[in-house]
């Protein structure tokens, strides 16, 4: 039997067109929780 | 709202070009300094970026990105294996993405006692069906033969048991028959919710409801000790109405939950990271939209709740 090693995929990407927003969800939370969630529940499962 | 740009204009910072690397599908050493990236599709036109430190929301990715960009790259399938840390970052810049979509001022009107029993009659009912709904999953992914699910919905659905008893409890607390109150009130946002949790199980592949609950949780831990403080000076002393709101916190089990969950959903394919993703995502649009039916207002409540008040001394028997 032989035994082939798998060849790791190394790829890499530039970014100069990239349009975004950086988004952080933390600051979202303390914005929203000073008054409680939008939808007026306690965010519980 | 704290978005930041990475219009040069607005972000020096970002104005150089970024490299990212896409990690291997078997898990070796990563030699370079470059960051390893993960990204989904979480709508037709939005698309979520990750690194191990910060996410991003490319939109209007349906069309205005350039030929040959590597935006449009973004919209193709991701490839490649999930880290914990990029896994996180998607997941939480999933649920950001939400709050960025609502882009609602609404406000709920102010906490009152009545009111805080209006949201514990929220947290009972989308508790309440959660552990049978779990075990339902299970089975599914079973017979997918997806053991890693199956394991994961079981143990949560133990994790889960009870927690509409909580509920319950602190609604007695503030001294109303609980059982009668949780008929009465059913939020709408809380059905909108359990609806959209069942239709993720009854699913033959029930994976949604990873990111369904990954969500619910995550969120949580915003609600730290001084927020819970701030409940608990609602009431009179001696009242102890937040431990349904102490379990899905920082201070409660939610924390650990969350570390062990993005755990899992990181040794996922990437079509499945994917699908959690956009599930976080739809998740969280339910949770910062404003109330269905507008908001329960003290007033409103009043009337309803009145004749669901406990004899005194029945209470202080109850919570011996
Ligand atoms: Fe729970």
């Amino acid at each position: 039997m032989i035994t082939i090693a798998t060849e790791v995929k190394y790829i890499e990407y530039k970014f100069e067109d990239l349009k975004a927003i950086e988004i952080n969800l933390q600051d979202i939370l303390i914005e929203e929780l000073k008054y409680g969630l939008s939808n007026d529940l306690v965010n519980s499962i | 709202m704290n978005f930041k740009s990475n219009d040069p204009a607005d972000n020096q910072e970002q104005n150089s070009s970024i490299s990212f690397r896409i990690n291997p599908t078997s898990h070796g050493t990563n030699p370079s300094q470059t960051p390893t990236v993960e990204w989904a599709k979480i709508s037709p036109n939005k698309v979520i970026v990750a690194t191990a430190e910060k996410a991003w929301l490319l939109e209007d990715t349906d069309s205005s990105a350039p030929e040959n960009s590597t935006t449009q790259y973004f919209t193709q399938s991701m490839e490649g294996a999930g880290s914990i840390e990029t896994t996180r970052q998607l997941l939480d810049g999933a649920i950001a993405a939400a709050r960025y979509t609502v882009n609602s001022d609404v406000r709920p009107p102010a906490l009152t006692p009545r009111r805080w029993v209006w949201r514990l009659a929220g947290a009972y009912h989308m508790t309440h069906p959660v552990p049978k709904l779990l075990k339902e999953a299970a089975r599914r992914f079973a017979l997918e033969g997806h053991s890693t699910l199956a394991e994961w919905a079981t143990e949560k659905a133990k994790e889960e048991a009870g927690h509409d008893l909580l509920a319950l409890r602190d609604i007695k607390s503030l001294g109303y028959d609980a059982e009668a109150v949780v008929k009465e009130l059913i939020p709408s946002s809380a059905e909108v919710m359990m609806g959209y949790f069942t239709r993720s199980v009854q699913d033959d592949n029930p994976i949604d409801c990873v990111g369904y609950s990954y969500t619910l949780e995550r969120m949580a831990l915003g609600v730290g000790e001084e927020y819970i403080q701030k409940i608990e000076a609602l009431f009179p002393p001696g009242v102890n109405a937040t431990r349904c709101l102490r379990t899905h916190s920082s201070v409660g089990a939610d924390a650990e939950h969350v570390e062990e969950t993005v755990e899992m959903i990181a040794g996922l394919t990437s079509q499945e990271r994917v699908r959690i993703a956009r599930a976080c995502y739809e998740t969280a649009l339910m949770s910062f939209s404003p109330a269905y039916n507008g908001y329960m207002t003290d007033e409103k409540l009043q009337p309803i709740l009145d004749p669901l008040k406990l004899d005194q001394s029945l209470i202080s028997e109850m919570s011996a």
